[in-house]
């Protein structure tokens, strides 16, 4: 899922692509601005003036637009990044936890007098079936942990669980960490 | 109770759905930002090969450069590089070129692309570099050996790094690479080259420190402080020192060593660092290499030019160790004053000559 936040290695490219998004928008912003006043015709393409002069800044300004790339992240992305993943945690918790929280609960507190003592399955080696548990090779996968969350939802009997997908797609959406993933052997040797 | 708890799930979480709307439109523009920049980037990246695109494994050097590459590697950003039949880069070639610089990646100017390399400049005088990414010093003496007839009558400028080369002298490998490295033969300080160990199988006794490259600022602390570590890369940098300058005195080269300082080496702040990772922060100074080369180069009468003279911060890439466009340029500049200087006849104090054979103003060491 890509995050909310611009990759954290400004390489050229990335800056470039970034500055030709930003310099659309604007300029495309300022067309329609012309367009919603009622401006002349000839106005609306000021837009694409905006664009001729803005872009090539990521060429000759490079220093000036690795600022803004990085004070995009680090002043809007993340920021936004902490509000939306603190909204979206709250209103799980106060509204889905606390209603099927309703439904009580299978967590044996006390016991029936007798032991309460669970076989290890020989086949997993755990004692319950309930945590999650991850397969790395399927989790590292796009939409790899999803096939398996899905697998254990139905396994342990938490079905209702499934109802967290989108939450947890979402925040995935806004989170401002990337998994950097580079290679041992992607960087020189000096 | 499972079937209640689902239905109640199913109900709070369409009403939770409804309450993130207002928040996913503030988030979609700028995760729309995000999205088109990857897909853009993403578009219009050359593809770029990895390390060991760069390199293949030869019995004598450890590895040598691939040849006839026409490609991108990426060192914090991607860079685009072209080899020769031979594999080094640089558009002349070694039998039309006045100056042959040996060295590492430094030499082999890792992290600009071509038409910005030191040795792709217009300039007076054609250059032509022996070198890639990772060689210690033993392996650019055994290529000063093994093209030793190609550099008859040229200026060959040795380049040492000081991040790692001096250290790397004493490794059986990098990074899982064998290669080459001297050791002491315990006989009156002597030292020997050792590659009996040189195969194409991953040396077995590896950090993940040394595979990151995390060993090279603890070390370089070390070799600037009074410890045994530095004792023995300077020893062993004699050696080599002296290997080198008998190879070219049978050529009748003129043999220059060029020190390239680390980046932390230049600024207040770098060189606390180094002194916080020293062995002996007592002892420790930032230019006891070049001090050390100094009086190596006094001992063994080559000369010497410390990097120092000519570079500065502002010469290096940042969140990388190598020189950026500005820096190749005055390596450029340093390697024509240098051709076009005459040969000192005895060693100076690291100064860069001037065409007239004076020292420079800036130096101002007794020879």
């Amino acid at each position: 899922m890509i995050p909310l936040s611009l990759p954290p290695e400004d390489r050229r490219i990335v800056l470039r692509s970034f500055w030709f998004l930003i310099s659309l928008t604007v300029g495309l912003s300022v067309s329609v601005l012309c367009w919603l006043l009622n401006m002349p015709p000839w106005t609306r393409a000021s837009g694409l003036l905006v664009l001729v002069v803005l872009a090539p800044v990521a060429f000759s300004k490079e220093d000036v637009v690795r600022r803004l790339y990085h004070a995009w992240n680090n002043r809007i992305a993340r920021r936004l990044s902490s509000v939306a993943t603190a909204i979206t945690l709250r209103i799980c918790l106060l509204l889905i936890f606390a209603a099927t929280g309703r439904a009580g609960s299978r967590l044996q507190i006390r016991g029936s007098g007798g032991s309460m003592w669970a076989g290890r399955d020989a086949a997993t080696n755990r004692t319950t079936s309930v945590p999650f548990q991850a397969v790395a090779n399927v989790a590292s996968a796009p939409n790899g942990w999803i096939r398996n969350y899905l697998r254990w939802a139905f396994q342990s009997q938490n079905v209702w669980a499934i109802c967290l997908i989108p939450f947890l797609c979402f925040l995935r959406m806004v989170s401002a960490e990337e998994q950097t993933s580079s290679g041992a052997n992607i960087y020189t040797l000096f | 109770m499972g079937f209640l708890r689902t239905i109640l799930a199913l109900v709070t979480t369409l009403i939770a759905l409804v309450l993130l709307v207002p928040i996913a439109l503030v988030i979609l523009p700028f995760w729309l930002v995000s999205l088109l920049t990857r897909t853009i980037a993403r578009a219009l990246e050359p593809k770029f090969l990895t390390r060991e695109g760069l390199i293949q494994f030869d019995p004598l050097f450890g590895w040598k450069a691939r040849p006839n590459l026409n490609t991108h590697h990426l060192m914090v950003d991607l860079f685009h590089i072209r080899t020769d039949a031979d594999g080094w880069r640089g558009e002349h070639s070694l039998a039309e070129s006045d100056v042959v610089v040996f060295g590492d990646s430094f030499a082999a100017g890792y992290g600009v692309s071509d038409r910005h390399f030191f040795a792709n400049l217009r300039g007076p005088q054609k250059i032509k570099p022996v070198g890639i990414g990772g060689y210690s010093m033993v392996q650019e003496l055994l290529w000063v050996r093994q093209l030793k007839e190609s550099l008859r009558g040229k200026l060959v400028v040795w380049f040492i790094y000081f991040g790692n080369d001096l250290y790397d002298n004493l490794m059986p490998d990098l990074r899982g690479y064998r290669k080459p490295f001297v050791r002491e033969t315990g006989e009156d300080g002597s030292w020997e080259i050792v590659s009996s160990h040189v195969t194409a199988e991953r040396w077995p006794l590896v950090t993940e420190g040394r595979i990151e490259g995390q060993n090279h600022l603890p070390r370089l602390g070390e070799i600037c402080s009074e410890t045994f570590l530095s004792g023995r890369v300077f020893s062993a940098c004699e050696y080599l020192l002296e290997a080198g300058k008998e190879i070219c005195q049978q050529v009748d080269a003129r043999l220059v060593i060029v020190s390239v300082p680390d980046a932390y080496q230049l600024t207040d702040a770098g060189r606390q660092t180094l002194k916080t990772l020293a062995g002996d922060p007592d002892s420790f100074d930032a230019r006891r290499p070049d001090n050390a080369i100094d009086g190596i180069c006094r001992r063994v009468a080559i000369e010497f030019v410390s990097g120092q003279s000519f570079l500065d911060i502002g010469c290096y890439k940042t969140n990388d160790c190598h020189w950026n466009e500005k820096g190749h340029r005055e390596v450029a500049k340093m390697l024509w004053h240098l051709k076009a200087s005459r040969p000192q006849s005895v060693y100076t104090s690291g100064a860069l000559p001037t065409p007239s054979g004076r020292l420079s103003p800036m130096e101002s060491s007794a020879v």
